[in-house]
């Protein structure tokens, strides 16, 4: 049932980001309206993740939020996310009016996993500091890239941006520090790729 | 000013063709979630799967060999070189006690397989309280079996048994002492061998649950010794003075396994370091 309820709320966000965005000529000067709808593949967040974002530091940044799914299908037990990320890129590359690339972002993004069963604080019948790590939250760092480009496929010229992100978190990090004999950078990285649409900036 | 012709639409073409070939190439670098839990078929039922194997190469019908370690928990350096040197013994298999993985992440349950699979000897995992976070207890299931379980090698009974109260918020049923009972009175063993994370005299074992475990052992008559880990270091000895012997084997960062010899009514044990 909460899945459910999760799944709608999802719906809503995505269509209520839709209807806003039908209505940015009126309101495009409030801040409050998102700069991109955002959809990720992967990432440790989820097997899908959808959301929002703005655009910060003059475009050098960016702020996500995301809602992320693992359905069942793919094999593993279902898992409902929340993620706010952290996206800087300093380094901008102009190729041509319609396209731009970001070769090397970096950030950070925090992962909070619903369900009680994944606490946050110890429960009460374990003494203080008997596990040091949150099991709902994850601290993750990535680098990434992106390319930012115009369309003519539409009606209208439409801004995407493509990226890819390949990081790691806290918890394997330090299982990597501790054993670097036994494992290798590889074993701790994961990656997503995901799209954004820039519907604010025609 | 000149820029090269790329236009949007050729870069829309080849990121979407990219994005489908990643997302079909399944490439286990596109994680999830840290707590996903799905696996592969040939990473499923290891425990059946050694026991199997276990029991097909026993070859001294009289005694039985087996290396007794625990809490491989983010010592992954530590335990490449156990396997190293657990390959140099003469024993029929590897008793994993406990405290597989750190963070119960299936990366971890993962990495430490990887390792244990180079033993060239059959190994048995056996559930601790850290394997129990996050998805762990549905990773060890897919993965080893029942968290609860038994099999018998040349008369010896192994009854594997999750004693890890704390993680069940000390409910009545961990351990589950009526299916112990149950497993130490059926007439197809000689000998029997309790194996669990947490001994009963530690604080993450129900306190309710400790005296009657102990009851349970020494009146059954039958077993040779209680063996554990979790404590993260050697002891040995008879706690509840009632003829019961509890052996705990060490983490693997203290770089030391026993080998355990069982024949007939007796057992030795040795320590290894390495």
């Amino acid at each position: 049932m909460k899945r459910y309820i999760l799944y709608s709320i999802l719906l809503v966000f995505v269509c209520g980001i839709r209807s806003s965005f039908a209505q940015t000529r009126e309101h495009r000067d409030h801040w409050y309206i998102p700069d991109f709808v955002v959809a990720q593949y992967a990432g440790s967040i989820g097997f899908v993740s959808a959301g929002v974002g703005y655009d910060i530091f003059s475009k050098k940044g960016s702020l996500d939020f995301l809602l992320g799914v693992v359905p069942g299908f793919t094999g593993s037990t279902a898992l409902e996310t929340f993620t706010f990320k952290f996206n800087a890129m300093p380094i901008r590359i102009r190729v041509n009016p319609d396209v731009a690339i970001h070769p090397l972002n970096t950030g950070v993004y925090f992962c909070y996993t619903f369900g009680k069963e994944y606490s946050s604080d110890l429960p009460g019948w374990y003494p203080d500091g008997y596990y040091w790590w949150s099991e709902a939250v994850r601290v993750n760092l990535f680098i990434g890239g992106d390319v930012r480009f115009v369309t003519h496929a539409f009606r209208k010229p439409k801004k995407f941006t493509a990226y890819y992100e390949i990081g790691t978190n806290e918890i394997k990090l330090v299982s990597y520090i501790q054993n670097k004999h036994a494992l290798n950078i590889w074993n701790i990285l994961h990656a997503g790729v995901g799209v954004r649409y820039m519907f604010k900036h025609q | 000013m000149n820029y090269p012709k790329i236009s949007g639409r050729y870069i829309f073409r080849k990121v979407y063709r990219l994005c489908i070939l990643m997302i079909a190439g399944a490439c286990s670098v596109f994680e999830y979630h840290p707590y996903e839990t799905m696996l592969d078929d040939s990473e499923k039922n290891l425990n059946s799967r050694a026991i199997k194997t276990i029991q097909e190469n026993v070859s001294d019908p009289d005694t039985l060999t087996i290396i007794a370690i625990g809490d491989s928990q983010r010592f992954y350096d530590e335990l490449k070189d156990f396997v190293k040197s657990a390959n140099q013994q003469k024993a029929d298999f590897v008793i994993l006690n406990g405290d597989i993985s750190d963070f119960g992440l299936k990366d971890e349950y993962q990495w430490v397989d990887e390792i244990m699979q180079t033993l060239n000897k059959p190994y048995i995992g056996v559930i601790g309280n850290h394997d129990l976070s996050g998805n762990g207890e549905k990773i060890y299931t897919k993965m080893y079996g029942p968290l609860n379980t038994s099999f018998i090698v040349n008369g010896f009974k192994f009854i594997l048994l999750n004693t890890n109260s704390r993680e069940y918020a000390f409910s009545s049923s961990v351990p589950d002492l009526n299916w112990l009972n149950a497993e130490l009175n059926t007439h197809d063993f000689h000998r029997a061998i309790v194996v669990s994370h947490v001994p009963p005299y530690d604080s993450d074992f129900n306190p309710d649950l400790e005296v009657s475990y102990a009851n349970t052992l020494s009146q059954s008559g039958r077993v040779a010794m209680s063996l554990h880990a979790h404590r993260h270091t050697f002891e040995y000895g008879q706690p509840y003075q009632d003829g019961t012997d509890y052996l705990v084997a060490t983490s693997m960062n203290e770089r030391m396994y026993l080998v355990i010899r069982l024949y007939g009514h007796q057992y030795t044990f040795t320590k290894i370091f390495y």
